[in-house]
């Protein structure tokens, strides 16, 4: 907000907004608009770069479509579909529409977590089976990061147990959460996932190093035929494995961070946010692969705020308030409204602001 | 230009840099002083002169590749000189116990300093600023004024010549090689990397972070040990003031051979051409007639350069 204030601050004719409201609340981003709208009828011309449909629509009044480096496309907004814009952006047609539900509920149960309690998460409750995507739902600070966390030893365990394949796990580190087969994509990628000045081929190898180590010593083509068999089975838009990742789109980013923990291949995969500041390409990519991923037997744990996501991947969604499960809902039954409501209600029960 | 490995593109840029300045630096001071500076003798003192600074160095590499680094190496190496010398002469050990009781010296104080920082997460720069401090007031309260004349055969470490060489440069050739493969090969080592890229992606990709970070902080001590015991053998005293200032001569080396204080960068190869170029520039110096204190000018001076060709090369890659 102060950026743009600074920017406002100064006489001007035009003004280039890119990606404004990545890091505001709705709140702040309904007043950038109200904002935006004023400029432009005081004749002052607003380049708003996004990657969100919703805003995109709602501010602008013509629309430029760039994909790798050339423009695809120019439309007046009154005049296009989203479902136009996405095929200029992505060069295909996509869809996002709910893959056909298996219930896969006689499958085997691959984590069960039993009244967790860390930091910020207060007994929660959930069995993960083979082949299923569970989403965890739920307003910011609801704990659900943190049950993550837990599970995957990031995070102290105060009570309560985790059980994979019915034998019990106290992690007490990530290592430990790891050797017994689960992968964690983390909320942020910049922060706990990627090392954003190392190339493509170094940051899949950083949790799989064991794998390349012959007594001790490092096999440098070990790591790279991994690094691209992966940018390959993932398409990963990459000149090569060699690039340092911080080159990457956030799409192909989030790619390397999946291919990161694929490389160790996973029973249980979980996912915290797993399309946070990716393109709509690399989106349904992601989603294809994660669906891929269930349907080979792998058990997901999906965290997403983003509720169309949570209703596109999910087989089953546990809505969390308060650091525990409040709910559960079959994905075929589920609306955002009624995920909404049950998060938003729980949280009001035990007085908290959400 | 960011189309590389990390490790190639610091290995060919870096590296390159400083062999081309050495060949330079080299160069100018054949012209100028034919007389005194290509001689076999000045070239044995130039490499006598990288012994302390280069053992030192590879310790330091590594601690900086993992975004830590270490200040109190000067009083370690004074303590662990002390200690060394103290067991050859006082308490009659034979050479070798009495030198590896220094290099054990110098792993426990190394161990203080990776605990402060490991696991009372105290800032590094604070923590062994502090202990340089400590260690240094602990040594005087050991030995006042040093000991002399240690006797007792201690002296072989220090004083053995080998193709017209002192020990000491013979002893780091082997330090620097040994680790130049630690560093460039094992996947012990190769954590520095992704613990000085981004500690707590490293920690969640199953790298026990605190533990491989204190080793690196023995290793450092286990140098710093070596170093000093090995200063004390070829003076045959150790000296209480021994490696006063060496934490800013080897930090300048390290940094000009490729490490940033972000971490995540930097060789060992890297390391050993930054002590060989601060060996060279201090020669030409001494050669050149050039008033000491101007000499510590210049060290400060390449110290700044080489940080400020860092944060160029950072900020030029980003853009």
């Amino acid at each position: 907000m102060v950026e743009i204030a600074k920017g406002l601050s100064h006489e001007l004719k035009l003004i280039i907004l890119d990606e404004p409201t990545s890091s505001l609340t709705i709140g702040e981003a309904r007043h950038l608009f109200r904002v935006i709208r004023r400029l432009a009828s005081q004749n002052i011309s607003v380049v708003y770069v996004s990657h969100r449909m919703a805003e995109i629509f709602e501010i602008s009044d013509r629309i430029t479509v760039l994909r790798d480096g050339c423009v695809t496309g120019v439309r007046k907004t009154s005049e296009v579909s989203a479902g136009e814009l996405i095929s200029l952006m992505v060069g295909r047609e996509l869809s996002f529409e709910p893959d056909v539900r298996r219930a896969a509920k006689d499958a085997k149960v691959a984590l069960e977590v039993k009244d967790l309690e860390a930091e910020r998460v207060a007994g929660a409750n959930f069995k993960l089976r083979y082949g299923e995507i569970l989403c965890l739902a739920g307003l910011l600070g609801a704990g659900r990061t943190e049950t993550c966390e837990a599970i995957f030893g990031a995070r102290p365990i105060t009570s309560g147990s985790i059980a994979v394949d019915g034998r019990e796990l106290y992690p007490k580190s990530p290592a430990d959460s790891m050797a017994a087969g689960i992968s964690m994509l983390p909320e942020d990628r910049k922060d706990g996932g990627l090392f954003m000045d190392f190339t493509v081929a170094e940051n899949m190898a950083a949790a799989t190093l064991e794998a390349y180590t012959r007594k001790g010593l490092l096999s440098t083509a070990d790591m790279q035929a991994m690094a691209r068999r992966y940018v390959e089975a993932l398409r990963i838009a990459t000149p090569s494995i060699d690039r340092e990742v911080r080159n990457l789109s956030g799409g192909n980013q989030q790619k390397v961070l999946l291919a990161k923990w694929l490389a160790r291949e996973p029973r249980i995969l979980i996912v915290d946010e797993p399309t946070r500041g990716v393109d709509v390409g690399s989106k349904a990519d992601i989603y294809r692969i994660l669906r891929d991923l269930a349907e080979q037997g792998l058990a997901l744990l999906v965290v997403s705020s983003d509720l169309p996501e949570v209703l596109a991947l999910a087989h089953r969604i546990a809505v969390m308030a308060d650091g525990r499960i409040v709910g559960e809902l079959d994905a075929a039954e589920a609306t955002e409204i009624g995920i909404l409501e049950l998060a938003a209600s729980s949280a009001g029960i035990t007085g908290k602001a959400a | 230009m960011t189309n590389r490995s990390i490790l190639s593109r610091i290995a060919t840029d870096r590296s390159l840099l400083l062999i081309g300045l050495i060949a330079f630096l080299v160069f100018v001071m054949t012209v100028a002083r034919p007389g005194t500076f290509p001689t076999t003798g000045n070239a044995a003192v130039v490499l006598l002169d990288t012994a302390q600074t280069g053992i030192l160095a590879c310790g330091m590499m590594v601690l900086m590749i993992s975004g830590v680094f270490d200040l109190s190496i000067g009083g370690i190496l004074a303590f662990s000189g002390i200690i060394a010398a103290l067991c050859a002469k006082v308490l009659g050990f034979p050479p070798l116990p009495a030198f590896l009781a220094g290099c054990m010296w110098g792993v426990f104080l190394g161990a203080i300093n990776g605990v402060l920082v490991t696991r009372f997460k105290i800032n590094a720069l604070i923590a062994t600023l502090a202990t340089l401090s400590i260690y240094r007031g602990g040594l005087q309260l050991v030995s006042g004024s040093g000991v002399t004349n240690i006797g007792n055969g201690y002296t072989v470490f220090g004083q053995t010549q080998i193709l017209g060489i002192y020990s000491p440069f013979w002893f780091m050739a082997v330090v620097v090689v040994v680790f130049w493969f630690l560093v460039g090969q094992t996947r012990y080592f190769r954590q520095a990397y992704y613990i000085g890229g981004n500690a707590r992606a490293a920690k969640l990709s199953g790298i026990n972070v605190d533990r491989t970070v204190f080793s690196f902080f023995l290793i450092m001590g286990f140098l710093a040990g070596m170093a000093g015991a090995l200063l004390a053998s070829r003076l045959n005293t150790a000296v209480v003031l021994a490696g006063q200032g060496v934490e800013l001569k080897v930090i300048t080396a390290v940094v000009l051979g490729g490490a940033s204080l972000a971490g995540g960068m930097g060789t060992i190869h890297g390391a050993f051409l930054g002590v060989l170029f601060m060996a060279l520039l201090q020669n030409a110096m001494i050669i050149a007639g050039i008033n000491p204190f101007w000499q510590l000018i210049v060290v400060g001076f390449v110290l700044l350069a080489s940080v400020g060709l860092d944060q160029f090369a950072r900020s030029n890659s980003r853009a």
